[in-house]
């Protein structure tokens, strides 16, 4: 909307004729004080202001205009009969006028600029208005940002508190486990001690009473063996040094170890090169221990077992990785030619407690693969099983040469 | 003055393993005597009251309620007056760490409570059968037991 600001009713009667012949809204006001009071009610888009009028005067009211922030960026044109001077003229200018034009006006080029104008303000306005909006917007999507934030820092200090909760909480387990399959072993051992007493001293005369307490013994052996073998796994939760360490001879102690069993089974065992890693030396013993007893256990009946344990230095932590000298970690494989296990069972075999077979094919606890993934899982490594039944099987496992918390590599362990 | 070993001091609070024990140490020389008590505190005041004829061993059991066997294996080395009568810790536990503790604390051997009568008494046997001199190297050729002599590898 347009402002024409006039004293004379019959100048303001022309120029709104004329501005609204050419589709412009007009409002008008006859002095320099009605003016003011109009402008602080509503937006105009510009403002035609006579410079001559009783009262205040156009200067007066384009200075207070500028003086307002609502309306200081309206332009204004100056329009006067008078005045034609150029000191008026610079006058008006400094005054926040945009134009002067002199009257009596040529009405077409008053229409030009009116237009001129006009497009020029509502284009100021509508930036202003755009400008506005994008503040808001800025301030609503801080606001959100911050909000997130703020949430994000909730929910990972939720998170490290739960996680806490689950590390003392297994923990807890842990320990629970330590003790209770500790305690376990004492009344068992009692078991044991008596029923042997018995069956030494006291079975005279009593032929038929000794396969019963064969049972019970057979019974409590087996129970020793799950316990020792849980005690095992639940130990495994404790922090073990990690030590440079030749696995070659951890392989060559272990099967010291089972040198019995070996020579009953007339097992061919050949081991090939294997490299020094660094690894807790006790719990590496306990792998092979585990991998090379269950290759020997699970042998076929007529075949003596032949184990081959190998191993490859390579580039990456992949089944895949290329052998490479100066690689970062090692390839272990333990293949045999035993009964082998149906590859439908690959995933379940590291579970704990679970066996493939019964328990009077093969002994055993359904533990000694589970610690062994847990080992290889403490050693940041992987471990995988291949098989066909009736073929054999073969493990392959996966471990970085170095350890970032290893002690120092003053000596190698053994 | 090197005498065989007759006098045992034995702290255990489980009766059947006391029982066993002392039945065990009967059948292999009725001559030994064997002192029982069921805690490390026990151990002091019988000690103390022993002064004349002190216990050629004692046997700690590492599991007593009250004062239990490692502390009273400590408190042991730290008297002037017993640190010199041998201890042999036993337990059912059979971790390693706690054998090796047992040896750094002073105690002669560290033994696994046997499940088999056999073996305890293969253990006395040695043991009564020796002298003061040669105690550590008989208990050392025991099965089971790891004592100085024969501290495992691992």
């Amino acid at each position: 909307m347009i402002l024409i600001v006039d004293d004379k009713p019959e100048n303001i009667f022309s120029l709104k004729s004329l501005l609204q012949i050419h589709a412009f809204s007009v409002d008008t006001a006859a002095s320099g004080e009605e003016a003011l009071r109009k402008i602080l009610k509503t937006d105009y888009t510009l403002i035609i202001l006579d410079v001559q009028m009783p009262g205040m005067d156009g200067f007066e009211v384009a200075e207070t205009i500028n003086g307002y922030s609502r309306s200081k960026d309206i332009p204004i044109i100056f329009l006067s009969a008078v005045n034609t001077d150029k000191q008026f003229i610079f006058k008006g200018y400094a005054a926040g006028a945009i134009d002067y034009v002199t009257k009596p006006f040529e009405p077409d080029s008053l229409l030009l600029k009116v237009k001129a104008f006009y497009r020029l303000s509502t284009q100021t306005k509508k930036l202003y208005q755009m400008q506005k909006a994008l503040e808001a917007e800025i301030k609503v999507r801080k606001k959100a940002e911050e909000s997130l934030e703020q949430m994000v820092q909730q929910r990972t200090a939720q998170l490290v508190t739960a996680n806490k909760e689950l590390e003392e909480s297994n923990n807890d387990l842990q320990q629970y486990a330590f003790i209770a399959s500790h305690d376990l072993q004492e009344p068992l051992r009692k078991i044991q001690t008596f029923t042997k007493l018995v069956m030494e001293r006291h079975l005279t005369g009593y032929p038929e009473a000794l396969p019963y307490l064969q049972k019970v013994l057979y019974s409590s052996g087996r129970m020793r063996n799950l316990i020792d073998d849980l005690l095992s796994y639940s130990k495994l939760s404790s922090a073990a040094p990690f030590r440079p360490t030749s696995l070659a001879q951890v392989v060559a102690d272990v099967l010291y170890d089972l040198e019995l069993i070996i020579k009953e089974k007339e097992a061919v065992i050949t081991v090939g090169n294997l490299p020094n890693a660094e690894v807790v030396p006790a719990q590496m013993r306990q792998l092979f221990q585990n991998l090379i007893s269950n290759s020997l256990k699970f042998s076929k009946e007529s075949v003596a077992p032949v184990i081959k344990i190998d191993g490859e230095i390579i580039t990456s932590k992949s089944f895949n990785g290329l052998p490479s000298d100066d690689g970062s970690f090692c390839k272990l494989t333990i293949i045999d030619n035993g009964i082998g296990f149906d590859n439908e069972y690959t995933d379940k075999i590291f579970s704990l407690f679970q066996r493939l077979n019964t328990r009077s094919q093969y002994e055993g606890t359904g533990i000694g693969l589970a610690i062994v993934k847990r080992i290889v899982d403490k050693h940041k490594g992987l471990i995988n099983a291949k098989s066909t039944e009736g073929n054999g099987s073969e493990f392959t496992i996966l471990l970085p040469l170095k350890q970032p918390e290893a002690d120092a590599p003053s000596k190698i362990t053994y | 003055m090197d005498e065989l070993i007759k006098i045992i001091l034995l702290a255990d609070d489980d009766d059947d393993d006391t029982e066993l024990f002392c039945e065990a140490l009967f059948e292999v020389d009725p001559g030994v005597t064997c002192t029982c008590v069921r805690d490390g505190k026990e151990v002091l005041e019988v000690l103390s009251n022993m002064k004349e004829s002190l216990p050629d061993i004692i046997f700690l059991d590492v599991n007593m309620p009250g004062m239990n066997g490692w502390e009273c294996l400590t408190r042991l080395k730290e008297e002037e007056a017993f640190r010199l009568i041998p201890v042999v810790m036993y337990s059912t536990s059979s971790l390693q760490r706690n054998a090796n503790e047992a040896l750094e604390l002073g105690a002669v051997g560290f033994f696994i409570k046997p499940n088999d009568f056999k073996q305890l008494k293969t253990l006395l046997q040695a043991i009564t059968t020796s002298s003061h001199n040669s105690l550590l190297n008989s208990i050392s050729q025991v099965p089971g037991i790891t004592s100085k002599r024969t501290t495992s590898p691992s």
